[in-house]
């Protein structure tokens, strides 16, 4: 179109074009055929999305949106949104237009009216308020659904944008009123609006009678309805137990949905409605567990494996409070198959080992061996840890285990090898009859294994040494070839295999003792194995009964690994099943952070660099008066000490202006001279431990800075004795970090 | 509910981007994009990542995600994911890069017609129909154009990848049978675990949303666990929302109100032994300790006017293998045969396998050192079987109920078996 009114030369005038566009603009003002008014249109679009502005436009398209066409109103309103923040003096022309056309007298059509009314609701500044709460309190009583269900969206937003304009207003009687619209969308937003107004008093209130009238009118919901009306129904407590069962009659239909989010929704009222009831409990397993297999092969079927993975976590959940039994016969089902994701295969390994029974065992080993060869190390380390797992928890199958685990031995797979040597140090810490089939074995496998199999090997060795007529000789022999430096994880275990093997079998191995010892003096350099060596030293010079007695007491054969019961899950059973706690495994205090809203707009890139610049000029002139000693260097336990007794000096709270990690932030700090003696991150909360030195006073400051990316907030706590010497550390430590705070 | 929603390219383009409620730093898609791509194996589709909750569909190659700071229902999460990618397949066709780039403004449309603020609102395609002004733009016969794993390739699926609101749609619904069986055999050539995993899909375009009533054959077996041969009996199963089934028990009949576009009627599950429709025999001739030959012979068990479609068999030789050649002993065509060195890995697949042939490859193998035979492994394959129904469900009629309609649609139904898992343990 450009081409034909000048030449194709000139795409490049930007300027003109835009122009040329105002001129077309005002030339189809009084236009009546909508195509050509549309094409006008959708070339200033375009050239939005393309990321020219168009700004300059912003008169020119509130003149024209006067039009009962919506597909111009669409645009038409895409660009206002747009550039209603950077055009405050014109925002009020383009809010009256919104406003006109969400009311009847001036809009015929609804689709505009909701339309007009979700975009309003869009806009956040100061001055727009007043006009979305009329537009709001209009669109409520519309005749039109979708101009009440996006008006009651629309409250949610303006509860956001200011929390106290809603609470306790007549709103919230008008939409407890509009959940009984006759609109499902209408009755559905009610609630989830209802829901989240009154979030701090612990969301909707609800009885008997809403229960009943919801759960009658159920099946004109959509899928999303019902899920948003289980969720409620599960939060109800019913008054006698008649009540409760016709409310699990009437939800039991609802097993046979083919929806997930229905079916977790369905399920989560039953599990909450019969908690303390030991005997129905079993029940509700019982009837769940056939649509729980239907609802994730079906999802495998369609290759819908994301929402299979979600319901797999959810059994993986009622297996671990104590509803093994009933997957027991469908075990087969939870083999895992050859096209399935990692994620997948890594649940259903995990299920296999906890819904294993004495019948089964056979059956759950022979398969979980073959995963052992399977292309992806990751499963076949997975299904070794599995199979030792078993062995755990199924005794008489035990021995059988162990042989099928020493076969993996002859695969000649480095990672194999270790992981099964692992494995085998674990499972003779449980039955230690079955160490001295075990010992025949591994010895050849020295040579393979990568260190940490060779670690358990040596540790074997050091525990049953007075079994295996060898061990001072396989000892003696991996000591003259140990590197001391090398490797630490197989010092170390060399060397405790070595002082127990030497209180077992002293004339075998006084000389191989004093051989390891005489080349760790000469080689090693690690203070830690250092101070292991020189304790064994003193504790065998003192007296070798007592040394005995404290490196190899009588181990009590272990029941079960630690590591394995799981002491949160009841919580999350009852009280957050169907939420993403069950599939982290972890309540929801763990994972969910404070959250905190924004208002103010990220600053832009161009000022960054501005303030960057700045900072760097202003800490060179502070240089005279306030100076950190970049060289000072500080040991943990002074830092630690310190921390104890000086008390907080300065608390600081800002937001961060974008995304951090760690490693930027101590690199930032580092250049002016504050340094870090510890950080960490746990799920997105970063922590800094920082210290400083004035050079010119010797004062000292200790902070610690804490980020929460989700929230965006940072908090800077200082220590130190001297109240404006710790200001002047807040000042350098604040231009540091300009780059990431807002100003 | 959903703080932000995204599609990135699988080269980690951000193609859409929508941000819900404004509570969420900005870039989180570069964090998750980041994540993804280091990521051992497949990423959870459910992860927190610096306090943020990442949930997330992988489709033909895209991403689709939300984020979120709350506790919410993963499921309903995921199920509204799926929706948005259901629905942008049926207004655009297809679900791919390019269909997405070139409709970007109709996909927006959709999506703000699908989630306000981060909560589920209009999500049938004839619930959005009235609201959506832009027409699709359709991608056709492009090279990379993602097929749905539902979708067999005998089929006409061209006329299955047209925009719903496209011009000149036809009155026609296609109705597909399709299931997933699972088989392995333990190295005597026993079955030791079977299943079927099946759904009736359907793709509506009919005119008015008449309602249909589906008969499925009578002797259909419910909740019966075992089952004889010639029977299908199936073990448990499920209905999509539009599906009435007072009459399923007795007649099974189901009378359905089809939503507008794709969606599945109907879910069920058989375990439990079926006829297979292939038996792998195999053996080991151990010629020297360095030298071995291994034969595999695959029978085609089903009816001779059938055939399996893209037949792949796959397996892998023991490490120490230095050489591997390969003698095909059937005279079937189209037969092709490769060995990846690195990975150690055999591909043999056959374009038809035609019921009641047989195909047989002897494999010659070259070992640096000796080796057990646990090394070799397993044989899967990989198959479609089209017009094919291993459980004997079987479409009695398709129905409109609506009288007095002056045409009548076309109504296509197929059946097409598919491996799911199809293993020979050596």
């Amino acid at each position: 179109m450009a081409g034909s009114h000048g030449p194709q030369f000139f795409v490049d005038n930007k300027k003109g074009e835009i122009n040329e566009l105002k001129v077309s603009l005002k030339n189809i003002m009084s236009e009546r055929d909508n195509t050509k008014r549309r094409d006008v249109i959708k070339k200033v679009i375009a050239y939005m999305t393309l990321g020219i502005d168009v700004s300059k436009l912003f008169t020119d398209m509130v003149l024209i949106s006067h039009t009962d066409d919506i597909v111009q109103k669409k645009m038409i309103y895409l660009y206002l949104v747009n550039y209603v923040e950077s055009n405050q003096e014109q925002a009020l022309m383009a809010i009256n237009t919104f406003c006109k056309d969400c009311k009847r007298i001036s809009s015929q059509n609804p689709k505009i009216r909701g339309l007009a009314l979700r975009n309003l609701c869009s806009l956040r500044f100061p001055g727009a308020i007043e006009y979305i709460l009329s537009a709001i309190q209009d669109g409520l009583s519309d005749p039109d659904p979708y101009v009440r269900k996006t008006a009651i969206i629309g409250l949610i937003k303006l509860h956001k944008y200011s929390k106290n304009l809603i609470v306790g207003s007549s709103f919230v009687n008008t939409l407890y009123e509009l959940i009984r619209d006759i609109d499902p969308n209408v009755s559905i937003n009610a609630i989830l609006a209802l829901n989240e107004i009154l979030e701090e008093e612990g969301g909707i209130a609800i009885n008997r009678r809403m229960v009943i009238y919801l759960l009658n009118r159920i099946n004109s919901y959509t899928e999303f309805g019902q899920s948003t009306v289980f969720d409620l129904v599960a939060k109800y407590e019913p008054q006698a137990e008649d009540e409760m069962l016709d409310i699990l009659n009437i939800l039991e239909e609802k097993l046979k949905h083919s929806s997930g989010s229905v079916v977790l929704g369905c399920i989560k009222v039953f599990l909450n409605y019969t908690r303390d009831n030991q005997l129905m409990i079993r029940q509700v397993f019982a009837r769940i567990q056939a649509p729980l297999v239907t609802l994730f092969t079906g999802a495998e079927v369609t290759g819908a494996y994301e929402q299979a993975y979600c319901i797999l976590a959810h059994i993986h959940l009622i297996i671990s409070k104590g509803a093994g039994g009933i997957f027991e016969g469908d075990f087969k089902s939870f083999f895992c198959k050859f096209d399935e994701p990692t994620y997948i295969k890594f649940m259903k390994i995990d299920i296999l080992t906890m819904i294993v029974s004495d019948q089964t065992v056979e059956d759950v080993i022979n398969e979980l061996s073959a995963y052992v060869t399977d292309v992806n190390a990751e499963i076949s380390k997975k299904s070794i840890q599995a199979i030792s797992k078993v062995a755990v928890r199924i005794p008489f199958a035990c021995v059988a285990i162990v042989r099928q685990l020493l076969s993996f031995l002859s695969l000649n797979i480095d990672y194999v090898i270790t992981e099964t040597l692992v494995a085998m140090k674990d499972l003779v810490r449980k039955y230690r009859e079955l160490t001295y089939e075990i010992l025949a074995e591994i010895e050849n496998s020295l040579e393979i294994a990568s260190d940490e199999g060779k670690a358990a090997i040596i540790w074997m060795i050091g525990e049953f040494g007075e079994e295996i007529t060898d061990a001072p000789y396989i000892i003696e022999n991996i000591i003259s070839n140990l590197i001391a430096n090398e490797n630490y994880q197989i010092t170390h275990a060399v060397l405790s295999a070595t002082v127990r093997l030497f209180l077992k079998r002293a004339p075998e191995m006084r000389d191989i003792l004093s051989s390891l010892y005489s080349k760790l003096i000469s080689e090693c350099d690690n203070p830690d194995i250092m101070d292991r060596a020189g304790f064994y030293y003193q504790l065998l010079r003192q007296d070798p009964s007592i040394a005995n007695e404290v490196l190899n007491c009588e181990k009590h054969p272990i029941q079960n690994f630690l590591e394995d019961d799981c002491f949160d899950l009841q919580d999350i059973l009852t009280n957050e099943f169907n939420q993403l706690s069950v599939i982290y495994q972890k309540p929801a205090k763990q994972i969910i952070k404070p959250k905190a809203e924004l208002t103010v707009p990220e600053p832009e890139q161009v000022t960054q660099v501005v303030n960057d610049l700045l900072s760097l000029d202003q800490v060179n002139l502070s240089e005279n008066a306030f100076k950190i000693d970049t060289e000072f260097v500080m040991v943990s336990d002074d830092f630690q000490q310190m921390w104890m007794t000086v008390p907080d000096c300065i608390k600081y709270e800002n937001r961060l202006s974008r995304y951090i990690n760690i490693q930027e932030v101590e690199n930032l700090m580092a250049s002016v001279g504050i340094n870090c003696i510890a950080s960490g991150d746990q799920m997105g909360t970063l922590k800094f431990f920082f210290y400083a030195k004035d050079s010119g006073s010797d004062v000292l400051f200790l902070a610690e800075f804490v980020i929460v990316l989700a929230a965006k907030e940072a908090s800077l706590c200082v220590k130190c004795h001297d109240k404006t010497a710790a200001e002047n550390f807040k000042r350098v430590f604040l231009q540091a970090s300009s780059s990431f705070l807002q100003s | 509910m959903l703080s932000q929603f995204y599609i990135l390219s699988a080269r980690g383009d951000t193609i859409i981007s929508r941000d819900f409620r404004g509570d969420l730093v900005k870039g989180t898609n570069e964090i998750f994009f980041r994540k993804a791509k280091l990521w051992k194996g497949d990423l959870p589709p459910v992860i927190n990542l610096e306090g943020i909750n990442f949930l997330h569909l992988k489709k033909g190659g895209l991403y689709l995600v939300a984020t979120t700071i709350r506790n919410v229902s993963p499921s309903y999460v995921l199920d509204l994911l799926q929706i948005v990618a259901k629905l942008i397949k049926d207004y655009c066709g297809v679900l791919t890069e390019e269909s997405i780039r070139k409709n970007f403004t109709l996909i927006y449309e959709i999506i703000d017609e699908a989630i306000d603020y981060g909560y589920a609102q209009s999500t049938s395609t004839d619930q959005l129909r009235p609201y959506i002004v832009n027409e699709a733009i359709s991608v056709e016969n492009s090279l990379f154009t993602f097929r749905p794993s539902f979708l067999s390739s005998s089929a006409p699926h061209t006329a299955v990848q047209r925009p719903m609101a496209g011009k000149g749609v036809k009155n026609e619904i296609f109705v597909d049978v399709y299931e997933k069986i699972t088989a392995l055999f333990d190295s005597k050539g026993y079955l030791i675990n079977s299943a079927i995993d099946g759904c009736i899909q359907m793709k509506s375009y009919l005119q008015g949303n008449p309602q249909l009533k589906l008969a499925l054959n009578e002797d259909l077996v419910l909740n019966k666990s075992g089952g004889l041969y010639g029977n299908a009996a199936l073990d448990d199963f499920n209905f999509h929302e539009g599906v009435n089934t007072s009459e399923f028990n007795d007649f099974k009949i189901l009378t359905i109100n089809p939503p507008e576009g794709e969606f599945i009627a109907m879910n069920y599950r058989i375990k439990g032994e079926y006829q297979t429709p292939f038996r792998i025999f195999h053996f080991i001739d151990e010629i020297t300790p360095y030298k071995l030959d291994f034969t595999i012979r695959i029978r085609a068990l089903f009816n001779s006017k059938q055939f399996g479609s893209n037949v792949v068999v796959k397996f892998t030789m023991p490490k120490t293998t230095t050489s591997v050649s390969f003698e095909q002993l059937s005279k079937v065509s189209n037969q092709k045969t490769e060995y990846k060195d690195i990975e150690k890995l055999c591909d043999w697949s056959v374009k038809k396998f035609i019921g009641g042939s047989e195909i047989a490859l002897k494999v010659k193998t070259s070992l640096s050192s000796p080796c057990s035979q646990k090394e070799l492994g397993q044989i899967s394959m990989n198959f479609e079987i089209p017009m094919y129904s291993v459980s004997n469900l079987q479409i009695k009629y398709l129905r409109v109920v609506e009288p007095g309609k002056q045409t009548t649609p076309y109504k296509w139904v197929r059946y097409i078996t598919q491996s799911s898992s199809y293993v020979c343990r050596i």
